[in-house]
């Protein structure tokens, strides 16, 4: 059966890319996006179709009864299922959906995506669910409000810009009988951080050159000057020639030059491959983020200076992120647009 | 712990709504157990919703089950026919509330409850059940509203509103399928209702059942005639001919397989040709149409004599109709009369003779001897017949509650109690003539009728009905002779209730007032009107049929081909839903105007009339303050209204409206000074 089954396979495989370039040809990416006739699709549910089989027995009973109520009943639920069509496609007709805001998320993580889902005029729309597959769904719904924010959920594989596909958007209001839906490109992009991966202790400063053994503890440098001993200290530290000369006990400060500056090298963990590399450098900027130390980052061609604070972080974290990602062409201009954009919130390209 | 689907509160709570409603029809049909059940369901249900108790075990919904079908079982004492049917059907819509675990659950018990909704309408069929019936689907539709609405959804109310709202756009588009798409005859026959109690007419006649027949009120059947209608005195609605006595009960004849054939017509109800040949008609005939209330009998009444009538009815060699199967549901047949007519003028072979003579043995004595007494001495057939109706004219009263009889009910009416309604009278008329060796015989029916002025039919009561005689008369054949209406005329020429004595009267009352009998009041002319709609709604809707159909499309297309019909459909079906799509696309769509904006808006217009109109995007202040520039005579109620406008408004002083309209209503900028 391997023939057959992977025959299935392409076959199914070439129905599906057919199916996604008429949809790319017929809803095009874009946001804000209005739906539209030429963007719905509507087709009667599994709900739909038995309901019609219902409207069937009765016109059946109604006819071999020779009863005409029941055969207008018959014909009454036939005509609602009709006319929920239009309320079906009401409910989903008119309405804008606008890409607000995606936050960054770790590899792994769950991806939050903002959406404003608004509408023009006084009509109403109830229980629109907007999901990507595999997705949180959210429910919009505008009674008396003229927009509504959706948070979705969407789970994420790689590093780099997610772009978690066409947005489904379907509504089966009000009686169930009728799905309408459409797929939407609402020009979605997520940046996705690398996973953090424990990658032993951060080292606590720069030490480039030693052979990272932790040298730069306290006072390995220059001296700095004299101060009180205070029990504990170490002994070696004290200041015996001037004990002896009995100005008491002291113990020599060496203030270590501590270069503050850490770099986040490539090249620490040689022997890794890169993803794994990246993922233990996500792990290190995730923990020295934490402490007020700067921190700069080398990768094969690309330097950030060192530097703190949270746009620093976000800086170094998407550097990580998009470290020689293979993106499909259109995904690399987007990158490339994303690069103009402010760190702090990526927003949509024409957000 | 297992996830368990609850299905939102919005639409559980109008599920039971709308099973309740949907129930409530079939109560009095349903056995008291099984309304248990339903009420134990229920409250499980909601204890469930509540979190209360859980989806109860198998051992609770097998005994469920159990008691269900027990009380279907005991409660009908059958398994197939229509009611225990409905009733199976009503436990499973019943029992599935415990079994609701998913949506698709919830959808079964919707899908029920349009079936069981529809069942009701096989039970009854006037307007106010399919009023009532819209209702049962308003109520469906706002459930499974309520399952596509978000579980957060707090108005239930709105649900009702909206899926009223569904059901009401439908409406159009119902009834042009209705009206277009083609009807097909019953696919197979089905049982409707037995065991059902018979209303009307009884197929015998003791003393005393048709008075009490008088008293149960109710409609019989209504009349259309083509033409114009006979004088009341000759409305005899024939519906029954009973020629066998017992002593106290008079029944039908009976006897059969004589070589002459059977008294009754073959099942299919096809004419026979033989007994029409009996009669010989004569002068204008008489069409009309009788719409008949379901009675579970097979006899049908028609004005004597009947030549010609629909499909499926039957004539029995006593010339009265008969249906194919009892009427169960209101039946519209058409006949033609002919009032002037003779029946049977051959003399009457011996089999026939010894039907039409029969006498129980060893009743009413007195009454054999009086009759052959009185013969002798009258001498002829129809001085005896005058005699005997004069006797009846002198000494008898017309009363609904007659004294009791014991064995020999003739002799004791005809010299004890010598009061009795039409049954004593014709009863004992026929014995009398038959004691005097006159074949004669009682026939039952309804007389008279009242006139709906409305809409111009002849509505026939169940207090019409009627008893009088036929006897058989050489080289006149069978003739009607009513004694009431030697005792009381007034009952013939107009009715029962002038008839009647003042305590008899208030015996019928109730009777009489829901009839409407009392004429010319309000409430009278507010029941004949509902009787007219009422008969319309069964001539139009539940008569329409085939062959109307086929007359509404020839009327509308001219030629009628499948192309022009399904032309129709989609055409009108065009018209009917562009209607609702603009409905439902353009909802909302007009700014709401708040009643303030509204007043304001008024009182622009009253000054664009006078020449000042506001320029786009100005503001009210400063447009007041341009007005008052040009009209310094509109000051103080221009700049008034302005402030309560903008009070109103932005300083959220809504209790100023009122004021504000009064204002604007006040308000005139006195074009006419310019002009």
């Amino acid at each position: 059966m391997p023939a057959a089954n992977s025959f299935r396979f392409w076959q199914r495989r070439f129905w599906r890319r057919r199916f996604q370039r008429w949809l790319q040809r017929r809803v095009p990416a874009q946001s804000p996006q209005t739906l539209d006739r030429v963007k719905l699709f509507i087709f009667p549910s599994a709900a739909g179709f038995s309901f019609l089989l219902v409207s069937m027995l009765l016109w059946l009973v109604g006819t071999n009864y020779e009863n005409n109520l029941i055969i207008g009943l018959a014909f009454l639920l036939i005509s609602l299922f009709v006319v929920s069509i239009l309320h079906t496609f009401g409910n989903l007709s008119g309405l804008t959906l606008h890409f607000v805001s995606s936050a960054p998320a770790y590899c792994g993580e769950d991806a939050e995506v903002e959406i404003r889902v608004s509408a023009e005029g006084g009509r109403q729309y109830e229980n629109v669910l907007l999901c990507w597959p595999g997705g949180s769904t959210a429910v919009a719904n505008l009674l008396d409000s003229r927009e509504c924010h959706c948070k979705l959920f969407v789970p994420t594989g790689r590093r780099g810009w997610l772009d978690p596909g066409r947005l489904l958007v379907e509504s089966c209001y009000p009686l169930g009988l009728l799905r309408c839906w459409t797929w939407l490109d609402l020009d979605v992009r997520v940046l996705i951080y690398p996973k953090p991966v424990y990658g032993g202790k951060v080292p606590p400063s720069h030490a480039v050159d030693d052979e990272g053994e932790l040298q730069a503890e306290h006072g390995s440098e220059d001296f700095n000057g004299l101060k009180a001993y205070r029990p504990g200290e170490s002994l070696r530290h004290i200041a015996w020639k001037q004990y002896a000369r009995g100005r008491g006990l002291h113990s020599k400060d060496f203030t270590a030059y501590v270069d503050q500056r850490l770099w986040l090298d490539w090249d620490f963990f040689a022997g890794f491959d890169r993803e794994a590399r990246l993922s233990r450098l996500c792990y290190w900027v995730q923990e020295v983020g934490k402490t007020q130390s700067e921190y700069g980052l080398r990768l094969p061609g690309v330097e950030i200076a060192p530097g703190k604070g949270l746009a620093h972080k976000q800086r170094v974290l998407k550097a990580l992120a998009l470290f020689e990602v293979e993106t499909p062409a259109r995904q690399q201009v987007q990158a490339v647009k994303m690069q103009a954009v402010p760190v702090q919130s990526v927003k949509g390209p024409r957000a | 712990m297992k996830l368990i689907y609850q299905i939102p509160r919005n639409s559980l709570a109008w599920l039971l709504l709308a099973q309740a409603a949907v129930i409530a029809p079939h109560m009095p049909r349903l056995p008291v157990w099984l309304i248990g059940a339903w009420a134990f369901v229920v409250v499980w249900r909601i204890q469930v919703f509540r979190g209360v108790w859980a989806f109860p075990g198998r051992l609770v919904k097998g005994l469920l089950v159990i008691v269900c079908g027990a009380s279907l079982l005991f409660g009908y004492g059958r398994l197939f026919g229509l009611e225990p049917m409905v009733g199976l059907l009503l436990s499973a819509f019943i029992l599935k509330l415990l079994e609701m675990h998913r949506r698709r659950d919830a959808l079964v018990v919707i899908y029920l409850g349009f079936f069981v909704c529809s069942t009701q309408l096989l039970f009854s069929t006037t307007i106010l059940a399919s009023a009532y019936a819209l209702l049962c689907v308003a109520l469906l539709t706002t459930a499974l509203m309520g399952l596509n609405q978000s579980q957060s959804h707090k108005s239930p109310a709105r649900s009702f509103r909206l899926a009223g709202r569904l059901v009401l756009q439908c409406l159009p588009l119902m009834v042009l399928l209705f009206l277009v798409m083609p009807r097909l005859g019953a696919l197979w026959s089905v049982p409707l209702q037995q065991n059902t109690a018979t209303t009307g007419m009884s197929d015998s006649m003791a003393p005393g059942d048709i008075s009490r027949l008088t008293r149960a009120g109710g409609l019989a059947f209504r009349v259309t005639f083509s033409g114009s209608m006979p004088p009341p005195p000759q409305l005899y609605w024939r519906g029954l001919v009973f020629s066998q006595f017992d002593g106290r009960r008079w029944t039908p004849n009976r006897l059969a397989g004589h070589s002459e054939g059977e008294l009754q017509p073959p099942p299919g109800g096809s004419p026979s040709r033989l007994w029409q040949r009996l009669l010989r008609v004569d002068g204008a005939p008489v069409h009309y149409e009788v719409i008949m209330e379901p009675s579970q009998q097979f006899w049908l009444f028609a004005l004597t004599a009947p030549r010609q009538y629909s499909d499926g009815i039957g004539m029995t060699r006593d010339f009265s109709l008969r249906y194919r199967e009892p009427v169960s549901k209101r039946l519209r047949y058409q006949v033609t009369s002919f009032l002037d007519y003779r029946a049977e003028v051959e003399p009457l072979p011996p089999w026939r003779l010894q039907q039409e003579l029969q006498l129980p043995e060893d009743f009413n004595p007195q009454a054999l001897q009086t009759a052959q007494q009185w013969y002798r001495q009258a001498g002829s057939a129809q001085a005896y017949i005058d005699r005997l109706l004069d006797y009846y004219r002198r000494e008898f009263t017309y009363t609904l509650e007659p004294p009791s009889l014991g064995r020999h009910t003739v002799d004791e009416f005809l010299w004890q109690t010598k009061s009795g309604f039409c049954e004593h009278f014709a009863g004992s008329f026929v014995f009398m003539l038959r004691a005097a060796g006159l074949p004669a015989r009682v026939v039952a029916g309804y007389q008279g009728g009242e006139v709906n002025p409305l809409e111009g039919y002849l509505l026939v009561r169940q207090y019409d009905a009627h008893a009088w005689a036929e006897v058989w008369l050489q080289d006149r054949g069978w003739v009607r002779v009513d004694p009431t209406a030697a005792v009381a005329p007034e009952r013939i020429a107009s009715g029962l209730r002038s008839a009647l004595n003042e305590r008899d009267s208030q015996l019928v009352s109730s009777v009489f007032a829901f009839d409407g009998y009392g004429a010319g009041t309000w409430l009278n002319l507010m029941l004949l009107r509902w009787d007219a709609w009422n008969y319309k709604w069964h001539r139009r809707v539940l008569g329409y049929d085939a062959r109307m159909q086929a007359g509404l499309l020839q009327q509308l297309l001219g030629n009628i081909s499948p192309l022009r019909v399904a032309l129709l459909i989609i055409g009108g079906g065009a018209v009917v839903l562009a209607a609702v799509a603009l409905s439902v696309l353009l909802s909302g769509r007009k700014p709401r105007r708040t009643p303030a904006t509204r007043h304001y808006l008024r009182f622009l217009r009253k000054l664009s009339q006078a020449g000042l109109s506001r320029a786009p995007g100005e503001a009210p202040g400063d447009f007041a303050r341009r007005v008052v520039a040009r009209r310094p005579d509109l000051e103080e109620p221009v700049l008034a209204i302005t402030s309560l406008y903008q009070r109103v408004t932005y300083a959220g002083q809504p209790a100023l409206a009122r004021e504000l309209r009064r204002r604007v209503k006040r308000f005139s900028a006195g074009r006419n000074l310019f002009r």
